[in-house]
């Protein structure tokens, strides 16, 4: 990296939050949004590319680690400010000393931040009762790319004043501006819990169950999916006996008003029985969920155990399409002689497949590349959406709505320097 | 010398790639906490390893530095989903910048002077005699303020004073119990025998209260463990060697130590240093397997005597070192040693196996972020509303002393097992 980047991030930053060892990639970790306008007029003014995550070949990585204060919690109006690495979980812990939660769960680390739910947009573990983060953020103060500083939306809950900035910025990948201060909407806690664990013989069968729920009219807070190879993995990971004889299984989280929530698993159990599960574990108090919930967290730890390569798609189908989904992966599993372990969130019939591979075999890494274009026509065909890849975005939203995307990012960042290369592809 | 810390590396590649750069120990890492940024957390020093073993990096200075950033708490070697011993890595990292770049000055002069065991000793007896001319006592705990500027010491830091007799020069060598039981040798460690001599004395009552005698082999030296963990795995070796030929020459039919990180270096350090002699890992390992930390030895092997307890009214909540939650995965026992006491009110705090951020001779070098790191930890303390803080291990004690003197706290810090003494006193009373 060039002496002058350096000593230029140096000066706004200061020496020991810019880390560039040995390679063309510099790390800086600003402390404020002041700090991040500079480094990005900087950045724009020398058309050096700017990446939030993942490891660029050259460029700056800009790391919000250390912007991680909860600024308010608004407890009279339900609403919290926060910085973009607070975490999901230190602000719910901190939510609960009032009675209050901010339900969207990413459920995948413990490390996940507000920053990265306004990035990806998730809707989670508790999509279908509670909405993804688009549905809880209601303003940003966001740095464009040229270092200016926007503010969006607010406190207020009706704000419809020019275009819903906030909405387009959320789910952006950070490629439209970085988000330095989050509102966000809050909920109350609910009262009661219940979690409910059932195993499958088959992941149709568990595919099935899912989607009859749903068309019942039960509203889980949580409703998770889990089949294929992650069953053995879990197993591994947390000896408890889960049955052998299992090939997927359900993860429910029940919740609201006592007499409701005991009304609701009574439904719950009797809808399940008819896909004929092999095990049903129930919990209530605080313990037992816990220990259930364990088997649900533990899936990627789990899966990572293995230590070969992974690579996880993400896609969506209608929930009433979901055991044809389901069946849709296995097949392919078999045709083209793959690992894939299926978790997802049954509620709004997101399935992430997991393909555990050996890097440093070709064979391997093209049968992957067949099975994912094969997989994509097929989530197509039953009226369903795969996220992620650029190229995709065509396909779904046609020509003029990729050129409207890219124009937008243009408007933006004309230098095309944030996180270049995502969501639209070329700029 | 190139060559040789590539071997160093090399060796633990295999390891090094294992870790998936998941980030999941950013959870844990209590420096990471504080600073937030990569170096700090186990994923960057492993990421730097690599880095170093695929030739993009020298081992420089700034290497040194970041690798000198870790407490050696084993939160993420816990936490980690692929099972990364994490921790062994980044000794290991220290080990190969020690063979590029040699030992740190203070540490070199330090860990010379801990070489010579006759030395070493003088040394601190003279510290012992002539430490209140240097040293202001400060009431009610057994602590201390420098009265003048100290290099390599924090001018506001509160430590405790080295004893006017080191433990092991107020005993005889075997103090006999009235009806032997049992025989054990107790390893004091150096923290016991030169400061926290209370500790060592209530050890030795409560075996004796067990009827168990007590042998205190007079050439006992210095665990290893600290300059084990910054990187001098060579004389490591040599304590380790000297330990274990000293306690063979006695016929024990145990050892204890009243320290997680002393009771680690028996049980896994010891064994781990002698991969490559097969010999001296075969006596290694013997007495690796009679070797426990008191409050476990109480507790599983000698079946403590609990009718001979009288009541001590206290509240007290448990500080676990990370040698002992996560070293040795003791932290049943010292609970147990309390509930079973008359008297005292337990009070768990949050997260109390959470590194205290004494991390031995990292305070030393970090005492700005040491402190960080130890006021959460006071905090946690503070909300038990207990009045002592009992815990297994004497920097730790030393360590939230300073920060609740710092914090204007009134808890006072014990080892566990000086409140088990309190209550078989009480009783004889």
């Amino acid at each position: 990296m060039q002496t002058h980047v350096l000593t230029t991030l140096q000066q706004i930053v200061g020496a020991s939050y810019v880390l560039a060892e040995g390679t063309e990639t510099v790390t800086v970790s600003p402390a404020t949004a002041d700090e991040i306008s500079l480094v990005l007029a900087f950045a724009n003014r020398e058309k050096i590319p700017v990446f939030t995550d993942g490891s660029p070949a050259s460029g700056i990585l800009l790391s919000l680690a250390r912007m991680n204060s909860i600024v308010e919690v608004d407890t009279a109006n339900l609403v919290a400010v926060v910085e973009p690495s607070v975490t999901v979980a230190a602000l719910n812990a901190e939510l609960e000393k009032h009675g209050l939660m901010y339900p969207p769960d990413p459920g995948t680390s413990p490390e996940v931040t507000l920053g990265e739910t306004v990035a990806a947009n998730p809707e989670g573990l508790r999509g279908l009762k509670y909405g993804a983060a688009k549905h809880y953020i209601m303003g940003l103060e966001t740095i464009l790319a040229d270092g200016r500083i926007l503010k969006t939306g607010g406190k207020n809950v009706k704000d419809v004043a020019g275009y819903d900035m906030t909405k387009l910025f959320t789910g952006s990948q950070q490629t439209l501006g970085i988000a330095t201060k989050i509102i966000v909407k809050l909920m109350p806690a609910p009262e009661t819990k219940k979690v409910l664990l059932a195993f499958f013989p088959s992941a149709e069968d568990a595919g099935k169950a899912a989607a009859a729920l749903i068309a019942g009219k039960t509203i889980p807070a949580v409703l998770e999916i889990m089949a294929g190879a992650v069953l053995k993995a879990v197993q591994t990971y947390i000896p408890d006996g889960l049955p052998a004889e299992a090939a997927a299984s359900l993860f429910l989280e029940l919740d609201g008003i006592n007499a409701a929530v005991e009304k609701e698993l009574l439904k719950t159990l009797s809808t399940i029985e008819a896909y004929r599960p092999v095990a049903i574990r129930t919990a209530g108090d605080a313990a037992g969920r816990e220990a259930l919930w364990e088997v649900r967290r533990s899936v990627f730890a789990a899966l990572a155990g293995n230590c070969s390569a992974h690579l996880i798609e993400d896609l969506t189908v209608p929930r009433t399409r979901l055991a044809e989904a389901l069946k849709a992966i296995g097949t392919l599993a078999g045709q083209f002689d793959l690992n894939i372990s299926i978790l997802g969130h049954a509620a709004t019939g997101n399935l992430l497949p997991v393909f555990a591979y050996d890097a440093t075999n070709p064979s391997q890494t093209d049968r992957i590349q067949a099975a994912r274009d094969a997989l994509f026509a097929s989530v197509r065909a039953l009226g369903g959406t795969m996220n992620g890849a650029p190229e995709r975005l065509e396909s779904q939203y046609g020509a003029a709505g990729l050129a409207a995307m890219r124009a937008i990012k243009r408007a933006l960042d004309p230098n095309c320097i944030l996180n270049p290369g995502k969501v639209t592809g070329a700029c | 010398m190139a060559m040789e810390y590539k071997k160093l590396l090399a060796d633990v590649e295999d390891a090094v790639a294992n870790c998936m750069k998941c980030g999941n120990c950013q959870e844990v890492c209590p420096i990471y906490k504080e600073v937030r940024i990569e170096p700090a957390v186990a994923r960057g020093k492993i990421a730097l390893m690599e880095a170093v073993l695929n030739g993009g990096l020298d081992i420089t200075a700034g290497f040194d530095k970041k690798m000198a950033l870790c407490v050696s708490c084993k939160a993420c070697t816990a936490k980690c989903p692929c099972g990364v011993k994490a921790d062994e890595l980044i000794i290991r990292g220290r080990q190969a910048a020690v063979a590029v770049r040699g030992l740190h000055p203070v540490k070199k002069a330090v860990f010379s002077l801990l070489k010579n065991r006759g030395l070493f000793d003088f040394s601190l007896r003279l510290a012992g005699m002539f430490g209140p001319l240097t040293f202001k006592k400060l009431p009610g705990r057994l602590a201390q303020i420098s009265r003048f500027p100290m290099p390599g010491l924090d001018r506001k830091r509160i430590t405790a004073p080295f004893a006017a007799t080191p433990l092991r020069g107020q005993y005889p060598e075997t103090v006999k119990a009235a009806q032997s039981k049992l025989r054990v040798g107790f390893f004091t460690g150096c923290t016991i025998n030169y400061i926290y001599t209370d500790i060592g004395q209530s050890v030795i009552n409560v075996l004796k209260a067990n009827d168990i005698d007590v042998v205190l082999p007079k050439l006992q030296h210095c665990c290893g463990t600290p300059v084990y963990v910054n990187g001098d795995v060579e004389l490591a070796k040599i304590f380790a060697k000297h330990n274990i030929e000293t306690f063979e020459n006695y016929k024990l039919d145990y050892i204890v130590a009243a320290c997680g990180s002393c009771t680690e270096a028996w049980k896994t350090e010891y064994p781990g240093l002698f991969l490559d002699d097969p010999a001296m890992k075969q006596r290694a390992d013997a007495l690796a397997a009679k070797t426990y930390e008191i409050s476990q030895f109480l507790v599983d092997i000698a079946k403590f005597r609990r009718d001979g307890l009288g009541e001590v009214k206290v509240s007290v909540t448990m500080h676990d070192p990370c040698h002992m939650a996560r070293g040795i995965k003791v932290t049943s026992q010292p609970r147990e040693l309390l509930k079973a006491i008359p008297g005292v009110e337990f009070i768990e705090m949050k997260d109390p196996s959470r590194c205290c951020g004494a991390g031995g001779s990292f305070s030393l070098a970090h005492y700005d972020l040491a402190r960080q790191i130890n006021d959460r930890k006071i905090a946690d303390i503070a909300s038990t509303g207990a009045s002592i803080v009992a815990t297994g291990c004497g920097l730790c004690r030393m360590h939230i002393t300073d920060g609740l003197i710092q914090n204007d706290k009134p808890q006072e810090v014990l080892h566990t097992i000086q409140l088990l003494d309190k209550a078989y006193q009480a009783r004889n009373k």
